[in-house]
């Protein structure tokens, strides 16, 4: 059984006045959110999504999982991955492909990858996504072009490939073998340790702070690119992006939400407006924190979901370019969205009146200042953000404004995003609610988030159903698991959901592609970009 | 032996200056594992990246450590930038060079050419409008008058890059492409120094000119030019030097401001950088040179001064 291919996709045909782009310059985090600069190549190594990207155009994925969800067997380096067992035991076959140095990509350079996520452990940058690596009881190659993975218990495969198999790529362990796990980790940010790679490019310098710069790779074998350097310049910030598309030393650029007006009306270049990312804001409520114990109660959670206007912060703070989600699945694409989802049912929903009641069925009161309270407590809180981004201020004040509106008062305090992330991860009483952006894997299930004791399980969420059904949505074949995880979740409000958001980006006038280029789940097509010199085709 | 002294005292208040900052970045709430992670951060990557990183030691063990490396000439490793901080400091160090030595350079040319306007015609009209001028772009922030530019020559006029340090879609941008991308920092820096320079400049001109020996120099014949240019000049430039030497340390480690704006990679960038990510090594290799850029400042301006006054005495 082929597993969670794609249909065959027509190439889009590509007008006869396609010209060689030359030099084509964008900064990382197109789609993504504002710029960082790139400190790593190395794939096993890059826990910034920035730094994905850049690995991503170096080493090819052995499965690549396109914006469907489904693996795109054009671009994979296996042409097909098969589960005998359906769930302990895949097939993987590997298409012949060649490293940058001539040699061949085998089973072997696959296994290697595998021994070095091994080695790194915690350190390794997706550890514990999809299972991986521990959940794999053994890996081998029957031959150069075939690698068999047995796990150690029987899973959904969808789940274990989409999260856990398509983590697997393979790496030069021709060139690697001779360094220790430490040498590679050195090596991580020096382009000469990546002269051989894969993917369509190859790195030539990464100048810290200012760019990194890529060649076409001679011998990929997918798709040719229409360019002879690839840059991605590091911006500090996304109006200073914008302003560099407009001075003419950048080629993209994403265009906060502020500016989206303005930016349409710009002579020339084109703006594009992506699909939806695969992601939501989320206010995470302490239950862990003495001071905020009243998390603790569904009804208060519900209440605050249900007091959220949730459209407006798409109108207001997203200038309308987002969606509401309030569940854990975002709403597209919908491959993965429930019955009840899709048919737009969830148990919360903007409803101050039935926040105010939810409240009052929790036994809070008006207090003398119209704050609720109970026993004497008011239901206040303070919500931390992280420092210096615009968009999450204004939706912090948008809820800010809604929670007054039933008496819930809340403060809203900005934060260094390390020094947030330290709080949240390992000091439950120095923080009462957090703000922030969640990133979801092909497979959006919530081992990771929402299952007791899980890594990201911060805010001392505990519910014995939710395990038990997330355990069966990554378990048990088929769909149903997911759809009755998301729905609970969504009854439930572990973290208050709230919308995702849908990025545009200026394109300098003459190229093109864009929308295939960039993937909501990370990895960069650049096969895809093209130019021509009249404009659009 | 005045030299000597000077250095010594020099030396404890460095040493108390880094161990300050050794403590206070170390002691800051966070750390660079959360930087490094990121949002996916857990426990158990934290406490094994921190292992890797020597983090998980006695604070007291690693600031030994950090001066026992340092006597060895070893100023660590970038936590976040993987790289040695020496090479990283050097490369960065020459952008801010380069772009400060120019801004500096001009702004003093600059600054002596207005303030002896500006002392020359003391309580006139062209003194009076250099007064404007040097109010009006010293209260201005940096940051706005960086954005204005950018704003005018490189998105409106599309005449001069609006950041970075070369032409990216160039493999080797070349000596005119670094220059053009310097244009607009540079003139962003001037904007802020000669209005500061200048005006004590003038001051010290105005002052130099009122004195008994121009006026017994202009009664013995001597022209007006040879005066001011032989004599005055000389005098006059005692309070730039002493203000040149303490902006020294500007020279190297660059403006946080100005080079983010411009995004820029020089040392204020990577000091910006470092603080905010707490890339320990950098930051406080940094404020080490901060420290001791600011006594070799001091120095060579006292020494300077000394050369252009005999009489100064600095003890």
């Amino acid at each position: 059984m082929a597993l969670g291919a794609a249909p065959a996709r027509a190439q889009s045909a590509i007008s006869a006045s396609v010209q060689d782009c030359g030099s084509i310059v964008i900064p990382p985090g197109l789609g993504i959110g504002p710029g960082a600069d790139v400190t790593s190549l190395n794939p096993l190594l890059t826990s910034s999504l920035y730094n994905q990207e850049a690995a991503g155009l170096i080493f090819e994925q052995l499965l690549w999982i396109n914006r469907y969800h489904e693996i795109d067997y054009e671009r994979s380096i296996a042409s097909a991955v098969t589960s005998p067992d359906d769930g302990r035991t895949y097939d993987i076959t590997l298409r012949p492909w060649l490293w940058s140095d001539g040699a061949p990509v085998t089973s072997a350079d696959v296994l290697y990858a595998f021994q070095l996520m091994k080695a790194f452990g915690s350190a390794y940058a997706a550890y514990g996504q999809g299972g991986m690596p521990d959940i794999i009881g053994s890996i081998t190659a029957p031959d150069a072009a075939h690698v068999q993975v047995v796990l150690k218990r029987n899973v959904n495969p969808q789940w274990f490939i989409l999260n856990g198999l398509s983590q697997l790529m393979p790496l030069p362990q021709h060139v690697w073998a001779k360094y220790t796990a430490d040498e590679i980790w050195q090596g991580q940010s020096d382009p000469d340790f990546f002269r051989v790679g894969d993917g369509p490019l190859l790195p030539v310098a990464l100048n810290i702070g200012i760019d990194a710069v890529f060649v076409p790779n001679p011998l990929y074998g997918g798709a040719k690119m229409h360019f002879s350097r690839f840059v991605m310049k590091f911006e500090n910030a996304e109006g200073q992006e914008l302003q560099a598309v407009q001075s003419g030393d950048l080629d993209m650029s994403n265009i906060p939400f502020d500016l989206y007006a303005k930016a349409k009306q710009l002579p020339g270049d084109e703006v594009v407006t992506l699909p939806p990312s695969y992601s939501y804001h989320e206010l995470i409520p302490n239950m862990a924190n003495r001071t905020t114990l009243f998390f603790g109660d569904v009804r208060v959670r519900q209440a605050l979901a249900d007091a959220i206007d949730q459209q407006r912060i798409v109108d207001l703070a997203m200038h309308g370019l987002g969606l509401p989600v309030y569940g854990p699945v975002p709403p597209y694409p919908p491959t993965f969205l429930s019955p009840a989802a899709k048919a737009g049912k969830f148990a919360v929903g903007y409803d101050p009146a039935r926040a105010k009641t939810l409240l009052a069925a929790a036994g809070f009161a008006p207090g003398p200042d119209g704050v609720l309270q109970k026993n004497g407590l008011p239901l206040a809180f303070t919500l931390l953000i992280p420092a210096g981004q615009p968009l999450r201020i204004e939706i912090a004040e948008s809820i800010q404004q809604d929670l007054q509106a039933v008496g819930i008062a809340m403060k809203v305090r900005q934060m260094e995003f390390n020094q947030l992330l330290a709080a949240m991860v390992g000091q439950p009483q120095a923080w009462q609610a957090i703000l922030i952006g969640m990133n979801l894997g092909a497979y959006p299930s919530g081992e990771e988030l929402f299952a007791q004791g899980a890594a990201l399980n911060n805010n001392g969420y505990a519910s014995a159903e939710m395990d038990q059904l997330i355990t069966m949505s990554t378990d048990a074949p088929g769909l149903d698991g997911l759809f009755a995880y998301q729905d609970f979740a969504s009854a439930q409000q572990p973290v208050i959901f709230l919308p995702n958001e849908r990025y545009s980006v200026l394109v300098r006038k003459g190229l093109h592609g864009v929308q295939d280029f960039l993937n909501p789940l990370g990895a960069w097509a650049p096969e895809k970009l093209y130019c021509t010199s009249g404009g659009a085709p | 032996m005045i030299v000597l002294r000077r250095l010594l005292s020099s030396a404890v208040s460095i040493f108390i200056l880094v161990t300050l900052v050794f403590f206070m970045a170390h002691l800051t709430p966070g750390g660079p594992a959360f930087s490094i992670l990121g949002q996916k951060a857990t426990p158990q990557s934290v406490a094994a990246l921190n292992a890797r990183l020597g983090l998980n030691t006695p604070l007291l063990a690693q600031y030994g450590i950090w001066w026992w490396h340092l006597l060895q000439g070893r100023l660590g490793y970038s936590y976040l930038l993987n790289r040695p901080v020496g090479a990283l400091l050097w490369s960065y160090e020459v952008n801010t060079l380069v772009f400060y030595a120019v801004a500096i350079s001009l702004s003093t040319v600059l600054a002596i050419l207005l303030g002896l306007a500006q002392g020359v015609w003391h309580g006139r009209a062209p003194a009076k409008l250099i007064g404007a001028f040097q109010l009006g772009f010293y209260a201005t922030p940096p940051f706005f008058t960086a954005a204005i530019l950018v704003l005018v020559f490189a998105v409106g006029l599309h005449w001069l890059p609006a950041s970075g340090i070369g032409n990216p879609r160039l493999a080797h941008p070349g000596l005119g492409s670094f220059a053009a991308h310097l244009v607009l920092p540079v003139v962003t820096v001037m904007l802020l120094t000669v209005p500061m320079l200048s005006r004590y400049f003038g001051e010290a001109v105005h002052e130099e000119l009122g004195k008994d020996y121009v006026r017994t120099a202009r009664a013995k014949g001597v022209g007006f030019t040879a005066i001011l240019f032989r004599h005055v000049l000389r005098n006059a430039l005692r309070p730039l030097v002493t203000m040149l030497g303490l902006s020294f340390p500007y020279i190297f480690t660059g403006g946080v401001i100005v080079e983010s704006v411009f995004n820029y990679p020089g040392l204020g960038w990577l000091l910006w950088r470092s603080a905010l990510s707490q890339d320990y090594p950098v930051l406080i290799a940094i404020v080490l040179l901060i420290g001791l850029l600011t006594v070799l400042g001091n120095l060579l301006a006292d020494l300077v001064n000394g050369l252009l006054d005999p009489r100064a005495n600095y003890e």
